[in-house]
């Protein structure tokens, strides 16, 4: 949530979109950081020293800066770097998808409650309550206990997590837009209510949403690591940062914080940098 | 209001220190506990799992007992004062006993001006309502849950008789040589007796929350999830405790345990991680070795899953794994290979005894006799997170030898639904148990094998069970160990079960505490301990 | 007004109900047996069905649920399968346990989170400004698993401060220091997030009255700066931080399971953890429904705050 350090400002020429973009610090350097961070993952198995999931026994819990292990093995001798490098890979997957499959669901419910009529509305939106009022942590247990653990578990958690905010979102924003000058106008030249909203309402809606997103990615990274953390998301032995901190912890308090502070450390950079590309946008698409 | 330069100070302290990854931890600072006793104090124990519950016939898990032992005491007991040896049978609520030629029955003389804590009289009708209550449908106050666990030792009783006010009998079905050692078992389906009038009181259900007992200890007080804690009971018959009050804190995760343990929080840890070990003695922790606790670590197989039902690929998968480097690089020493079912510290135990040598040639033969390419087999190796490392130790070694397997490794919330609901790719999944008594072998082989229908699965599946039921119905003590000896032999060739490892330390002590002792039993005796100022 | 609080309570009812309902049946749809896989040991196939018809798991669903439903209103959810005490004694105490780690969590994000935006937003511009919300930017992206971690390593381990979980010391007869002290270190994890959200909402709320017309005018005339800011400022913040504090206070609730875990603090969560890996039905049915039940009453409480701290509900107005 930054504001516009530039105060009063005199008008200006309006810059084309990317020009703007580039001159936003913020949306600018979060861009730089993603593309490297989702490149280095998709290029892991060509980039990682080490195979991140070999382990070697006798080189257990070694320092930073050891032989042949930058950022040093962890207690099974698996080489941390390799497995940071590997580890955003499911995280990254899982976060944009669910991210992206709940700001579709969420945009169309809450489309539809403020263009349907009262009753649905209402019905809808109690819906969206209760959503809310289900602990989120709960839903995560839950479908790990029916389903095994694993990727799944976290889309369904994060689907279910970030539906009801899209939802309220869109829903707030299409009711102030419904009762603007431009759809009167639509609709006095006969257009229909689903047209109206396809044509004319969701553009202006977009960029809330793709705002909205990109924060809801980053929250969202934090939140399936945690999850792994408690054994619910990616499973072992395959690298993930969640879980590389809860391995970790096992060693953190002995004297071995490297481990777990890692892949901590990774997940804080994607973190930050979904929520400067937010802001940035923010700032960039509403000037 | 705090200024925005503090709160930046602040957070660069904290942001610094993060960035300084310094190790060493505090040491000891406080009181030694010397070598002479002293009356009075606390203790606090560490535990690493939450306990189930304190009905003596309900109640299972070996921290559950570690517990139970002090409020609940048995007939029979074993001496745990001595640290090597097997623990010798000695008298407790029973005075003397006698055992029939065919090992059929057992006569038990009880001991005489005991009492409840609840200040009821201890006898054979106290004894008798203990015993009907698992084990005769027409009583009044029979149990079914009760019943179901206890079966485990009472399953094939045949009688129980009132001789006189302060003897009772005990007939089996056949042979039952190892029941003594059975009474004060670990765990499972140990003979605590109960008071008759607190289950009267209190109901089937109550009896959990309001523990009566005979023990050196009674129970005070239980918050579920923090903390169980007992008094010293003043009307105890025998030896006065030295404790005044002990406090039993569930402490699940490993550090958290470790640091509890580090800065005084409690003063006794079971289940040390082996990563600890060495740091802990460092600092003036007592982490005493021993290596006859019968505690044993195991594979089992799903014999649900088509290629774990060849005995050749089983045979294989125990050959690809080398169980002493696996215990000298991921457990540092801290634990030994065990190469079969039968653990050490067991009366029947056989240090040679080996089921099949590490081999990976040989593995990979079986498995083309097999008729498997390399990377065929395929299944999931079921682990909890801290079998982890040794599940991916077993993983890298089966691909060595061309077996695909995967871990999965759950928290512990998941772990028991899940083994409890294998799946048909599923192959090896994780076990924990052990024994004193030899005819551990009999109740490993029927939870592991024969519940699964894995018998079927091997060609000297039959003569494995011959010679557990030969050595089951055997009457003769002289004779026991080396038919149970021949008995686990029997077993080990049908490649149905994978003994892993059994730690040799286990414990981890403060220097405040004196007189503590591991035996060669899954559990201690408190009642000797002491603790400094 | 009071009109809309009635009515809001009585769309709590049914809103409970069904959650009610989803919790059960979300429980029950499970693989998981409690009694097959937790209580059994050793035991044979009538043995274990036996058991189950003892605990009543033999009923069709929806007369498990009645029956339920009439244990949560008469004693507050029947027995646990693993304990066999009632669930009452086992669920409230905990969740008692937990409100107080989530009220010292709210107290500490609204008081430093508002100290933190307030300076921050009269200082914007400023470096002080700059640094402070960037380590607010790092501070709520921080997995607060891992966080929680390094706190106890720091606080209990290397400096001896602070206790390393638990709720209270065993060995001395508790007190309220020593709870404050065990409070400490869990509050301020579980407070980190919720902190630093609210200070961004404080943030910017400052900034953007103090460019409002009506607080330059002041200005003009002469008012000091942080006379203004005292009065108007304060009043016209009011309402963002009552919305985020509400919305805080649930996610802090949400939170806490990580927090418990990692400090082992007796509550709710941690009761939930092991009931649900015992299959304990009751218990995380009684828990989840009182867990649900609490946002939903935040939920209105807030709403109803809202309503009262704006001035043109208060005047009549709808």
């Amino acid at each position: 949530m930054s504001t516009d350090t530039h105060g009063a400002a005199p008008p200006r020429l309006r810059r084309s979109f990317p020009a703007r973009f580039v001159r936003n610090r913020e949306a600018f350097l979060g861009l730089v950081v993603l593309v490297v961070v989702i490149g280095m993952s998709a290029l892991a198995p060509w980039l990682a020293p080490q195979d991140p999931n070999l382990g070697d026994a006798r080189n257990v819990l070694a320092p930073v800066g050891a032989p042949g292990h930058l950022l040093g093995t962890d207690d099974q001798g698996r080489d941390v770097l390799s497995r940071v490098i590997h580890g955003g890979r499911g995280a990254l997957v899982v976060a944009i998808a669910s991210v992206t499959v709940a700001v579709g669901i969420g945009t169309a419910l809450g489309l539809l409650a403020a263009f349907a009529g009262r009753r649905t509305s209402g019905l809808l939106m109690r819906v969206v309550d209760l959503m809310f009022a289900f602990p989120v942590i709960l839903v995560a247990l839950s479908l790990a206990a029916i389903i095994q653990p694993g990727a799944w578990v976290l889309i369904g958690t994060v689907v279910f997590a970030a539906v009801p905010y899209v939802t309220r979102i869109v829903f707030a924003e299409a009711r102030i837009e419904r009762e603007k000058d431009y759809v009167e106008a639509a609709r006095s030249l006969g257009a229909s209510e689903a047209a109206i909203v396809r044509t004319e309402v969701l553009p202006n809606l977009i960029s809330s949403v793709v705002i909205y997103g990109t924060s809801l990615v980053g929250v969202n990274i934090v939140f399936t690591a945690s999850l792994s953390a408690l054994g619910l998301g990616i499973q072992p032995p395959d690298a993930d940062w969640g879980r590389m901190i809860s391995e970790g912890a096992k060693v953190l308090v002995t004297g071995h914080p490297g481990v777990a502070s890692f892949p901590a450390v990774a997940i804080l950079l994607v973190a930050l940098a979904f929520n400067w590309l937010g802001d940035g946008l923010r700032d960039v698409l509403n000037p | 209001m705090p200024s925005p330069k503090r709160t930046m100070l602040a957070w660069t302290a904290v942001v610094t220190s993060l960035v300084l990854a310094l190790a060493g931890c505090g040491s000891v600072t406080g009181a030694v506990a010397g070598t002479q006793p002293r009356d009075g104090g606390t203790l606090i124990v560490g535990q690493y799992q939450e306990v189930t519950q304190f009905d003596p016939n309900r109640q299972y898990s070996w921290e559950t007992w570690r517990i139970d032992r002090n409020i609940y005491e048995t007939l029979v007991d074993e001496d745990l004062s001595s640290a090597t040896g097997v623990p010798e049978i000695v008298p407790r609520l029973a005075t003397s006993w006698t055992v029939s030629p065919d090992a059929t029955t057992y006569t038990f003389q009880l001991r005489q001006g005991v009492q409840f804590s609840d200040g009821t009289p201890f006898d054979a009708e106290a004894v008798r309502f203990n015993v009907r209550r698992f084990t005769d449908p027409s009583f009044e106050y029979y149990d079914e849950v009760s019943a179901a666990t206890m079966s485990l030792v009472y399953g094939d009783l045949a009688s129980f008789d009132v001789v006189d006010d302060h003897t009772v009998r005990y007939t089996f079905t056949h042979p039952f040589l190892d029941f003594l050692r059975q009474i004060p078992n670990s765990g499972n389906a140990a003979s605590g007796i109960f008071s008759p009038e607190a289950l009267k009181k209190y109901g089937q259900d109550g009896l959990a929350d309001h523990p009566v007992g005979t023990g050196p200890f009674v129970f005070t007080e239980r918050v579920r999830g923090d903390h169980t804690t007992l008094e010293r009971n003043p009307g105890y018959w025998g030896q006065r405790p030295h404790l005044d009050k002990v406090i039993f804190k569930p402490i699940g995760d490993d550090q958290g345990r470790v640091a509890a343990l580090r800065t005084g929080t409690v003063d006794v840890i079971s289940r040390v991680p082996p990563d600890s070990v060495s740091t802990l003695e460092e600092d003036g922790f007592a982490v005493p070795e021993n290596r006859g606790a019968p505690q044993i670590i195991y594979y089992s197989f799903n014999f649900g899953n088509p290629y774990l039902r060849d005995q050749r690929v089983r045979q294989a998968i125990i050959q690809a794994v080398d169980r002493k480097q696996l215990a000298a690089t991921i457990y540092k020493g801290h634990a030994e290979a065990a190469t079969s079912i039968v653990n050490q510290g067991n009366e029947a135990y056989d240090a040679s005894a080996v089921d099949y040598p590490f081999d990976p040639a040989a593995a990979k033969t079986l498995l083309a006799e097999a008729g498997y390419q390399p990377g065929q087999v395929k299944f999931t190796i079921l682990s909890d997170t801290t079998g982890q490392p040794t599940a991916e130790y077993v993983q890298q070694s089966l691909t060595a030898v061309g077996i695909d397997a995967s871990v999965q490794s759950f928290e512990w919330i998941t772990y028991g639904t899940r083994t409890a609901n294998l799946q048909p790719q599923d192959g090896l999944y994780l076990g924990e148990w052990g024994y004193v008594a030899p005819s551990w072998v009999a109740i490993a082989h029927d939870h592991t094998v024969v519940e699964h229908g894995g018998d079927a699965f091997s060609a000297t599946g039959a003569a494995t069970v011959q010679a557990i039921d030969a050595a089951a119905g055997n009457p003769d003590p002289a004779g026991a160990t080396r038919l149970w000896q021949a008995a686990a032999r029997a077993w080990a060739k049908d490649a149905t079960i994978f003994p892993l490892l059994s730690f040799n330390r286990y414990y981890a002590v403060a220097p405040r505490v004196g007189g503590f002792v591991w035996p060669q039993q899954n559990h201690y005796d408190l009642s000797r301990v002491w603790v400094a100022d | 007004m009071v009109r809309r609080i009635l009515s809001r309570l009585a769309g709590l009812a049914p809103l409970l109900f069904v959650i009610s309902l989803l919790v059960f049946f979300i429980a029950q749809a499970g693989p998981a047996d409690p009694v097959k896989d937790v209580l059994s040991q050793r035991m044979s196939a009538e043995q274990i069905e036996q058991i189950r018809a003892a605990y009543g798991l033999d009923r069709p669903a929806w007369e498990q649920y009645l029956t339920w439903l009439k244990d949560i209103v008469t004693d507050g959810g029947g027995l646990s399968f693993s304990a066999r005490s009632p669930v009452s004694g086992i669920v409230f105490p905990a969740f008692v346990n937990t409100l107080i780690l989530g009220a010292a969590a709210t107290v500490l994000s609204v008081v430093l989170g508002v100290a933190i935006g307030f300076v921050s937003g009269i200082r914007h511009g400023r470096a002080a400004d700059r640094v402070v919300m960037l380590l607010v930017q790092i501070g709520s992206n921080l997995p607060v698993y891992w966080f929680g971690l390094v706190v106890i390593w720091l606080t209990a381990v290397r400096w001896k401060w602070l206790p390393p979980g638990g709720m209270h010391d065993l060995r001395g007869d508790g007190g309220f220091g020593d709870l404050l002290l065990h409070l400490i270190a869990p509050a301020v994890a579980a407070s980190l997030v919720s902190m630093l959200i609210i200070a961004r909402f404080v943030r910017a709320a400052v900034i953007e009255s103090e460019q409002s017309d009506y607080v330059r005018t002041y200005r003009s005339q002469g008012f000091g700066r942080a006379a203004i800011l005292g009065k108007h400022i304060g009043r016209n913040i009011l309402s963002p931080i009552v919305n985020t504090t509400g919305l805080t206070v649930g996610s802090v609730i949400t939170g806490v399971v990580f927090v418990e875990t990692i400090f082992s603090w007796p509550g709710i969560g941690t009761v939930l953890l092991n009931a649900i890996g015992g299959s304990d039905y009751p218990v995380i049915q009684s828990g989840i429904l009182l867990v649900a039940a609490t946002f939903v009453v935040v939920n209105l409480i807030t709403d109803v705050l809202l309503d009262l701290l704006d001035p043109r509900l208060r005047h009549g107005g709808a």
